[in-house]
């Protein structure tokens, strides 16, 4: 029961530090399609 | 009620990219996000042609078919819309539309890619017409208004053709007739499963 | 005379000129065709069944112009997918349901002994049920994607649908990353005796001490955990990598390898879930003192002897027999 309670505790914190590292690769199109030259 | 198509005659497409911007203008799209966009074919070799293409608004419509939330819906005018509110940026949509017309206004990740755009036809969304719920997700409703999709109304060579899937048909044929030559309407077969004959 | 006969020449010589200008001028205008080297629909789609060019913006995906293919895509995900992941999932649990009917719960043979022998450490059942939490959740959501629209969303409508499937999106994306560790450490922990062997074929051929009341001999995983470790591994590298790539979409291919990492994602899940169904049944109600080994860490003495005869042996070798302990736990001697 204990490793059963570690293991959804670590599968919660794995899945926070997914959030936080996708949502910083995250990039709006805004920035993903900018360039210096002609947008439209 | 019309069945409403576009028909973009490739042979009198200059590349001007007026419909892209009129589009973007009319409805006050966001950088990074085209509607519409137009692709040239072969380009600086002799026989390249340009297609203005958006969202086709299909006959039995892909994305709609594969969407895991069925947030797609077709108006009486057979032009295809969704719902911002029921879209969950999944993805699907851009995966199976021939046309490449679905947009996403965040780039990675199937999580969080922000509620899907397309092509409206003009024709707002699932809001009451012309309100403003309406225009901030969707854009204009020129539908509504009896206009029809401001890229094909001010089209400078009138390539790009909106309307009546008929009327249009008839418009292009004609045009073929009197010139004698057509490269035929891009993407019908696609979309309509039909072609026109000329 | 001579000014008449100039003038009817000058008019015949108009007449003429008109003549052949007026002749020429049909065909000439149908020895310009601008169409005749342009670019053609049909033709372009026969050669790649995609049309690409060149745009001004600066997205590249939308050079694509056309991509038929997205049919085929269409018909996978909603007819294909559907077919595949029904037969696998329903007629397992068909399987599985006449199986319990006929056979019942495997009995321990010998009875319980008393004595208890340690058969998963702690971290082995921490990594387990990270690995299998995640899972199912992972199943749950990624069945909704499929099987939801069909049947959970006329149950409870579009609004609470898609709320629903908002959440599990992200549950998706999020438990990936701890299942995908699992996967990585159920790899490396249990890879020494998950190699195939010969003693596999004859515990195989015995019905495995399932069909029948054979107990074949096997070391700590036999034929039938193998197998599930090589699912979990391979099925689950596989489901994996494709599902990153659906994570991340178009860092490393364009749209076709898209449709394909979805194809394979999705064939391999549906199988996976059908499998993991067996697993689950065997470890709970398909056998008797089974679900202790990841539920205490311990199994009894006399069901280590009946399905890991030479587990048993081994570790009676190693610790020697009085190690293992008895039930209520009697700490040995000092």
């Amino acid at each position: 029961m204990k490793s059963f309670l570690l293991a959804c505790i670590a599968a919660g914190i794995f899945a926070v530090v997914a959030v936080v590292v996708l949502n910083t690769i995250q990039e709006p199109v805004q920035r993903a399609f900018a360039t210096s030259g002609v947008r439209l | 009620m019309a069945r409403m198509k576009f028909l973009c005659d490739a042979d009198r497409c200059i590349e001007c990219n007026a419909c892209v911007t009129a589009c973007k203008n009319e409805h006050e799209v966001p950088w990074g996000i085209n509607r519409r966009r137009v692709v040239t074919i072969n380009d600086g070799k002799p026989g390249e042609r340009s297609i203005s293409m958006a969202c086709m608004h299909c006959t039995d419509a892909p994305c709609a078919a594969v969407c895991p939330v069925n947030c797609f819906y077709t108006t009486a005018d057979s032009v295809v819309l969704h719902s911002k509110d029921l879209c969950i940026g999944c993805g699907y949509c851009f995966y199976a539309c021939p046309f490449g017309a679905p947009q996403y206004p965040k780039v990675g990740n199937f999580g969080s890619r922000g509620k899907m755009d397309k092509c409206t036809y003009c024709a707002g969304g699932p809001e009451a017409d012309g309100s403003k719920e309406e225009y901030e997700k969707y854009g204009a409703n020129r539908l509504a208004e009896g206009k029809l999709p401001l890229c094909a109304e001010m089209c400078s060579t009138k390539s790009l053709l909106a309307g009546d899937g008929e009327i249009i048909a008839q418009i292009y044929k004609e045009r073929v007739t009197k010139r004698g030559y057509g490269s035929g309407a891009w993407g019908w077969k696609t979309a309509y499963r039909e072609t026109i004959e000329s | 005379m001579a000014s008449f006969g100039r003038y009817i020449r000058v008019v015949l010589g108009a007449w003429a000129f008109l003549l052949i200008v007026l002749m020429s001028m049909p065909s000439s205008a149908q020895q310009v065709n601008p169409t005749a080297s342009s670019v053609k629909e049909q033709q372009l789609l026969q050669e790649l069944n995609r049309i690409q060019g060149r745009v001004s913006i600066p997205d590249q995906r939308s050079g694509v112009l056309e991509q038929p293919a997205g049919r085929d895509w269409r018909e996978f995900r909603n007819v294909t997918l559907r077919w595949i992941g029904g037969i696998a999932i329903i007629g397992m649990l068909a399987v599985l349901v006449i199986f319990y009917l006929s056979r019942g719960m495997v009995r321990l043979e010998s009875g319980r002994s008393g004595r208890s022998i340690v058969r998963f450490t702690p971290f082995e059942r921490f990594v387990h049920w990270m690995t299998a939490t995640c899972f199912i959740i992972l199943a749950v959501s990624g069945l909704n994607i499929t099987f939801g629209r069909p049947l959970l969303l006329p149950l409870i409508g579009f609004e609470a649908f898609s709320e629903w499937s908002q959440w599990a999106k992200y549950a998706h994306n999020y438990l990936s990353f701890p299942f995908t560790i699992g996967v990585v450490l159920i790899f490396l922990i249990w890879i020494a005796g998950n190699i195939p062997n010969k003693l596999d074929i004859d515990w195989l051929k015995r019905g495995g001490g399932m069909i029948g009341h054979d107990h074949p001999p096997a070391y700590r995983f036999n034929a039938g955990q193998k197998a599930i470790y090589w699912i979990v591994v391979v099925g689950g590298g596989a489901v994996a990598v494709t599902g990153y790539q659906l994570m991340f979409p178009f860092y490393l291919s364009g749209i076709e390898g898209m449709q394909i990492a979805q194809i394979v994602h999705s064939v391999v899940s549906v199988l996976f879930v059908a499998a993991m169904l067996a697993h689950i049944y065997i470890g709970t109600i398909g056998m008797e003192g089974a679900f202790e080994a990841m539920g205490s860490g311990t199994v009894d003495v006399n069901w280590a002897k009946e399905h890991h005869s030479l587990w048993l042996e081994e570790q009676n070798a190693r610790t020697g027999p009085n190690e293992a302990r008895s039930q209520p736990a009697a700490t040995p001697a000092e």
